[in-house]
């Protein structure tokens, strides 16, 4: 019976008036910034991040986890209709989405989307609530040396699989960590890197450094690049909305298949929703009875990514809540905004804040619900938000921007912080180094330095004698092993790529 | 052999230097302490050393491989950092209608061309659009208009 009084528990705080309309603003949001192709799940958050601040850490989260599966839900949309991914988890619906939508079959496709990805969110659900308690139940037993451990683990495994060279992550993650240490040192009460500034004790403010890194230097790198669309008038004939019942008949298989891909992936430090999509496509085009429909138009091709990424969204809370470490750099985000409100996830969240927990797995049922509903009969209305022009879009986020960041403190330094910012991931962008590893260093940076000093302490200055401790030990030889073979990968596309140039030049 | 990918080599090198700063400012300023009683200096100087090898690892690597980048933008940035700073400077002193106003217009210098009527129409909307949101709606605690005369 403890689950169905933690189910009316989640249910009661999901839908009181004010959790119900944040969970509603967030998935607008979000459907509406996935559509404009160029932003992304990370601006979104980051630019709402301040509006945390001035909200109960519960309604906070539902509305940031709501911006982050709606942009799941809107980037389709673009990707079927334009053949541009609104967001990179999205990619790789444009494969068989939009020849759908040439074929005048866009209406069923972005049925079948709604459908697959709501399975996959309720699938991805499930699996969030039976495992997050059993692992926090499990990591109770942790130590400093595991966490510490396992949050090296996950910043190896984000610099591993991020596009860029993995020597490129681990620098972004080394500067992300390096960055956190400005402020006073928890432990000793030194100020480190402030040059005598009091506007800088309490720390950078991750508000900024995201805005900065992910909203400002996107938009440096988009003007005068991005133009609006024109769309095909023949993709949005909506008369065909209705999926036929062979869709449904090809498509329940995939759906169960990508969704379980999609959950798999979602847990995994450094991989996630994007990563979810490819592998769940390629194998549906490795199962499938005629591969060759693939490419063409398969509505396989169209639900199992979108369940799988959807699945993938929801599962990657199960590391954030359960240890308090994030897999990506949204749910260091997500984590972000839950210690502004003093809240530091980990093993005791679920029974310490089991209303903050049970409603926000019960808001995704709602959140997702409302997607579906909010999706169908609004595809006009973004696809006419489709072809507003950039020009008139990237001043009003740049205001949002400044005044996002100015509210939070009502510091006008704050806003400086975020030029800042903007300008090192510009520069970043210029140099091609990652900007989500930095985050992640970022956030995990002042636990991670905590629990290395402190697992030092224990025990009594001698490395080695953390590795015997077993999780901790294999842990360790797990990021070692992650650290080799990406390295051997990266050398191996660096040698094929370099043999393509030699080859290029010899044909000059 | 490849020529050196010179952006690729100054990025490598830039994070190396960062690195030495980074670890040489805290080594001198900050206590390192032992293994066992690490001092706040201890985690900063090993990051730092750690960021200035890596550093090193890309400079290295630019002569392995060619470029292949975007175009570098100089006005843009300018434009963009103008501003958010002319929206930092003028909230406290005068409020957030005169801010916003210099924030988008000055913004909308980016796109290379001035257009006034576009400009101005844009501002005044963004403006009525902050006030409905952040002080009717959030009912954040910001003035619209000050005068420090």
């Amino acid at each position: 019976m403890d689950i169905l009084a933690n189910i009316a528990l989640g249910l009661e705080t999901a839908l009181t008036p004010v959790n119900l309309m944040y969970c509603f603003f967030g998935v607008f949001v979000g459907t509406l910034i996935g559509v404009l192709p160029g932003l992304g799940a990370l601006a979104a958050i980051s630019m709402l991040f301040p509006l945390t601040f001035h909200l109960e850490p519960t309604t906070a989260l539902i509305m940031l986890a709501g911006i982050y599966y709606g942009t799941a839900y809107g980037g389709s949309t673009a990707s079927i209709l334009l053949n541009i991914p609104g967001t990179t988890s999205s990619a790789v619906t444009c494969l068989d989405g939009y020849p759908m939508a040439q074929q005048g079959r866009a209406g069923a496709a972005l049925a079948m989307t709604a459908v697959g990805s709501f399975y996959g969110g309720i699938f991805g659900i499930l699996v969030l609530s039976i495992f997050t308690p059993v692992v926090s139940a499990w990591a109770l037993s942790f130590g400093s040396a595991e966490y510490f451990a396992l949050m090296l683990l996950g910043l190896v495994a984000a610099s591993a699989i991020s596009d860029a060279s993995v020597v490129k992550g681990l620098a972004m993650v080394c500067l992300g960590v390096l960055l956190a240490t400005v402020g006073m040192d928890p432990q000793s009460g030194t100020a480190r890197f402030t040059f005598g500034s009091l506007s800088v004790l309490d720390g950078l403010s991750i508000s900024a450094l995201a805005m900065g890194l992910f909203g400002v230097s996107e938009i440096i790198s988009s003007i005068r690049r991005t133009e609006s669309r024109r769309l095909d008038p023949k993709a949005i004939n909506m008369r065909s909305l209705m999926p036929t019942r062979d869709d449904f008949r090809r498509s329940w298989m995939p759906m169960l298949r990508g969704s379980t891909i999609g959950s798999i992936f979602g847990t995994l430090p450094g991989t996630g929703p994007t990563v979810a999509a490819f592998v769940s496509y390629g194998l549906e085009k490795r199962v499938a009875a005629e591969p060759e429909r693939f490419g063409k138009g398969a509505i396989e091709g169209v639900v199992a990514p979108e369940s799988a990424n959807n699945a993938a969204d929801q599962t990657a809370f199960i590391p954030t809540l359960s240890l308090g470490i994030p897999g990506s750099a949204t749910m260091a985000l997500m984590i972000g905004a839950l210690m502004v409100h003093g809240i530091h996830p980990g093993p005791k969240l679920v029974s310490d804040h089991p209303d903050l927990f049970w409603g926000l797995i019960m808001s995704f049922w709602v959140g997702n619900l409302l997607l579906v509903i909010l999706n169908l009969p609004l595809i006009g209305l973004w696809v006419r938000l489709l072809s507003v022009p950039y020009h008139l879009l990237y001043p009003a986020i740049l205001m949002f921007v400044c005044i996002g960041a100015y509210s939070v403190h009502y510091s006008a330094f704050d806003v400086m912080v975020v030029m800042g910012f903007g300008i090192l991931g510009y520069a970043m962008r210029i140099f091609g180094m990652p900007a989500a590893p930095l985050l992640l260093g970022f956030v995990l940076g002042p636990l991670i330095e905590q629990h290395f000093r402190r697992a030092m302490v224990l025990a009594r200055g001698d490395f080695w004698s953390m590795i015997e401790r077993p999780i901790t030990g294999v842990v360790l030889v797990i990021t070692a092993l992650l650290l080799v073979w990406s390295i051997w990968a990266g050398v191996r596309a660096q040698r094929r790529q370099k043999a393509r140039m030699a080859l290029a030049e010899s044909e000059d | 052999m490849a020529k050196p990918d010179l952006r690729e080599f100054c990025g490598g090198a830039l994070l190396t230097a960062g690195g030495v700063g980074f670890a040489a400012y805290a080594a001198m300023h900050y206590t390192i302490g032992t293994a066992t009683r690490m001092g706040p200096g201890m985690v900063p100087v090993i990051l730092g050393v750690l960021l200035a090898l890596f550093g090193l690892m890309i400079a290295a690597g630019a002569f392995l491989r060619a470029a292949r980048m975007d175009e570098i933008r100089i006005v843009v940035p300018l434009i963009i950092s103008a501003s958010i700073l002319a929206f930092a400077v003028l909230i406290r002193p005068m409020g957030m209608i005169p801010a916003v106003f210099a924030c988008v217009v000055i913004a909308t210098l980016a796109e290379g061309k001035f257009r006034p009527v576009v400009s101005f129409t844009l501002a005044a909307v963004l403006s009525v659009t902050a006030w409905l949101i952040f002080v009717v709606l959030l009912q954040l605690p910001i003035a619209m208009i000050n005068w420090p005369f």
